[in-house]
């Protein structure tokens, strides 16, 4: 009961945080029997968060002993049933490595009654480019399992891939993909094949979720490709309403892996190509950050038609929308900042800032309503305050909404202005961003001929 | 010779909107309604000729469009529906208490007593507190302002596919309602129960402009259903599926509106169901209308988008 409530919960909170929250895949992931999710580790706790949230089934999530310190992560853990694992690296803040058989006993447990067990076999969480190498405490499980079930009922482990977009940016994007499962052969009962079966499974495993997920080397790479990706996208899904995203999480890792890919086994052949074609993407970028334009608002057709309708479409929604804002800001002002604070306030790394305003979220938005409310009643009367306390998170929301759709459109009406001064930027701008694109889309045509030759 | 009938129809199809054949049905009803009373009312005769005047010249004007002489998907034969859709509001209302020897609104009344128990009109007779009379007043009249500023907007500054799904829905909810105020005919509260109210509405500049904005409109038309629920819940609710942000914005205007219709005794509660109903069904029909209506369609034809459906 408590799951439920509070995976509905958490898909809420999610919905809000993220501004593109995609998952696919789906069809990977059985209904029923034993299950082990692995996962690549990017985003501290709301990794689990947004499996928990993905899956349709429940899945028994898995944590580092250490976060029991805290009382209400603690309470979390007895809630939701979470299996603790000892780290060699928490040795000295209280892990005792020895509990883990224990932790392993308990998700054979799980799997042996037909759950799932979710697990990220990096074991911490990190905000490199690429992959950590993997820990074998998720190989083992998978390959015990054989061993102990060689007749069936087989396990079935699944890998899942997650992606942000920015991950220290509210309203940011997340994309989690889930592959076909990996094929497990049985230990076949020798002892001394153990080792062979785990580490197989661990490699199958790594590589299935890097295949899924973004595994870049260096930052300067992950730069270049975001570039990239943005002028690949601005070209092919055009301009769209203001407050609403050129591209989801989903569409940008799709585009980023296949340029990646690309770039790598182009780099060793072409070297000077995409040298110059880095150069180039860097420099259209550079143009475009000084004239203060996004890549797809150079795209939008500026007639004068068009523009009046702009101009009277969003003066409508700033006229009619501004009460609703004012409230949802007014109402939402003291728990956002409260949250935004305590994120401040505790996070020293890149990998836990949206742990540290989701986590937060949880407890003080609804502690704030009520007391919010609370006041509201004493002022005029308990009616008012359930008004206030229906209206008050919807308002929040749509302040938000609000707040992007504004911004947007100021950012369009600038660069119409913009292009009004300068003319001819325009037609400059996106023949230079469809050149580029052509010449990405030319370099890939000539690796998979080459490919196929 | 069937080739050609279906090369015809297909031509047809091309250049018409499934919204203009209802519009035409509709005033055709109107006219056979009008014509089958005139013996009894001769007083239907100038109803009849207006709008028999009507369907002929809409009819002239879509034998142009067919004729290939006028682009229907023009903002010419756009602006046309909408022209048309907007001058039967006052029209057919008329039509309606005409044909008819008698009002509905004491069925309407007894309807909403069996629903709440009480007319919510009469219960509210003399708790609507002038501040909120005011405020109502004011969505009500901004309201008019808001359905031509949306209609503007999602005619002409959308894609045509949503444009097409825009037109057609609103047409038919619009459609619907005036059958309904044809059939139906009511004053609403305000003139049913005249006599009912132990106190007049009170409110300040706002409701007094309110009321002579619609006593210069010949005061209220029709009731069952309500038009104003009804437009407004289809404009939530097909911009909440295309453009989410507009949608949310009105989705809180969707019930102040509401609320004005009955504390301003302009409609009974069964009205609001009405218009509800007429909305959502429009929502539900519109996209397997318009994909009934262009399965027929050769595609990349010239005219309404195929490949946008």
């Amino acid at each position: 009961m408590f799951y439920r409530v509070f995976r509905a919960y958490v898909r809420v909170v999610l919905r809000v945080f993220f501004r593109s929250f995609d998952v696919s895949g789906e069809e990977h992931v059985p209904r029923q029997g034993p299950l082990l999710v692995v996962a690549n580790h990017v985003n501290g706790l709301v990794d689990p968060l947004i499996a928990m949230v993905a899956l349709e089934r429940r899945v028994t999530l898995t944590a580092k002993n250490t976060l029991q310190k805290n009382p209400l992560l603690a309470l979390l853990i007895w809630g939701l049933d979470i299996v603790l694992f000892h780290r060699a690296q928490d040795r000295g803040k209280g892990a005792e490595l020895r509990e883990n058989a224990r932790s392993m006993a308990r998700c054979q447990e799980i799997l042996g009654a037909g759950g799932a067990v979710l697990l990220f076999p990096e074991g911490e969480s990190h905000s490199d480019p690429g992959m950590r190498p993997f820990k074998p405490g998720a190989a083992r499980i998978a390959a015990e399992w054989a061993r102990r079930h060689p007749r069936g009922p087989a396990l079935t482990v699944v890998p899942a891939g997650l992606y942000f977009t920015r991950k220290d940016r509210f309203r940011s994007g997340v994309a989690l993909r889930f592959g076909p499962p990996l094929a497990l052969a049985s230990p076949a009962g020798a002892e001394s094949r153990m080792g062979e079966a785990v580490r197989g499974v661990s490699d199958a495993a790594e590589r299935a979720i890097k295949a899924l997920a973004l595994n870049l080397e260096t930052e300067a790479q992950s730069q270049t490709l975001s570039w990239a990706a943005e002028i690949l996208l601005a070209r092919s899904k055009g301009p769209r309403l203001p407050g609403e995203l050129v591209a989801t999480a989903q569409d940008e890792l799709e585009v980023k892996k296949a340029l990646f890919d690309g770039w790598i086994a182009l780099r060793a052949r072409e070297a000077a190509t995409v040298a110059a074609l880095e150069a180039r993407i860097a420099a259209h970028r550079e143009r475009l950050r000084s004239l203060r334009i996004d890549p797809a608002e150079a795209r939008v057709e500026y007639t004068p038609a068009r523009s009046a309708l702009f101009a009277l479409r969003e003066l409508e929604i700033a006229v009619v929308g501004a009460p609703w804002a004012l409230l949802g800001a007014a109402g939402n002002a003291l728990p956002y900042l409260a949250v935004d604070g305590i994120a401040r306030l505790l996070s020293r790394d890149l990998d836990h800032w949206a742990s540290h305003k989701i986590y937060p979220s949880l407890l003080v938005y609804p502690v704030f309503y009520l007391a919010e409310a609370a006041a509201v009643g004493a002022l005029a009367g308990p009616l008012w305050a359930a008004g206030f306390l229906a209206a008050a998170p919807f308002a929040g929301l749509y302040a938000q909404l609000y707040r992007e759709r504004m911004r947007d459109a100021a950012r369009r009406a600038r660069t119409f202005l913009a292009f009004c001064r300068r003319p001819s930027e325009k037609a400059a701008l996106v023949a230079e961003g469809d050149a580029i694109a052509a010449e990405i889309e030319r370099l890939g045509r000539s690796l998979a001929d080459a490919r196929e030759a | 010779m069937v080739a050609a009938a279906r090369a015809d129809a297909n031509m047809l199809r091309q250049r018409l909107r499934p919204g203009d054949l209802l519009l035409a049905a509709l005033l055709g009803t109107a006219c056979a309604l009008a014509a089958m009373r005139l013996p009894e009312h001769p007083e239907l005769r100038g109803p009849l000729l207006f709008h028999g005047a009507l369907l002929a010249g809409f009819l002239a004007f879509l034998a142009l469009a067919v004729g290939g002489r006028i682009p229907r998907a023009s903002e010419l034969g756009i602006a046309a529906s909408i022209a048309l859709v907007f001058t039967l509001y006052r029209s057919l209302g008329l039509l309606g208490f005409e044909l008819h020897d008698r009002t509905f609104d004491a069925a309407l009344s007894r309807v909403d007593t069996l629903l709440l128990g009480v007319d919510p009109s009469l219960w509210l007779d003399g708790r609507a507190p002038r501040k909120l009379v005011d405020v109502l007043s004011f969505v009500y009249l901004f309201y008019v302002g808001w359905v031509y500023l949306s209609i503007v907007l999602e005619c002409f500054g959308r894609e045509e596919k949503d444009r097409e799904a825009f037109l057609l829905g609103l047409t038919l909810t619009y459609c619907l309602g005036y059958l309904g105020y044809l059939l139906v005919p009511a004053h609403g509260p305000i003139g049913f129960h005249a006599q009912d109210y132990a106190h007049p509405l009170a409110g300040g500049p706002v409701f007094q402009t309110m009321t002579r904005a619609v006593e210069s409109q010949g005061g209220a038309i029709g009731a069952f259903p309500s038009l104003h629920v009804g437009g407004a819940v289809f404009l939530c609710l097909f911009d909440l599926r295309r453009n989410r942000m507009r949608g949310l914005t009105y989705l809180p205007v969707v019930p102040l509106v509401a609320l004005s219709t009955v504390v301003l005794r302009f409609h009974y509660l069964v009205d609001w169901v009405g218009g509800i109903a007429v909305a959502v069904f429009a929502l539900w029909v519109t996209p397997r209308a318009l994909a009934a209506w262009r399965r027929g369609t050769p595609r990349g034809a010239p005219g309404i988008s195929v490949e946008g459906a």
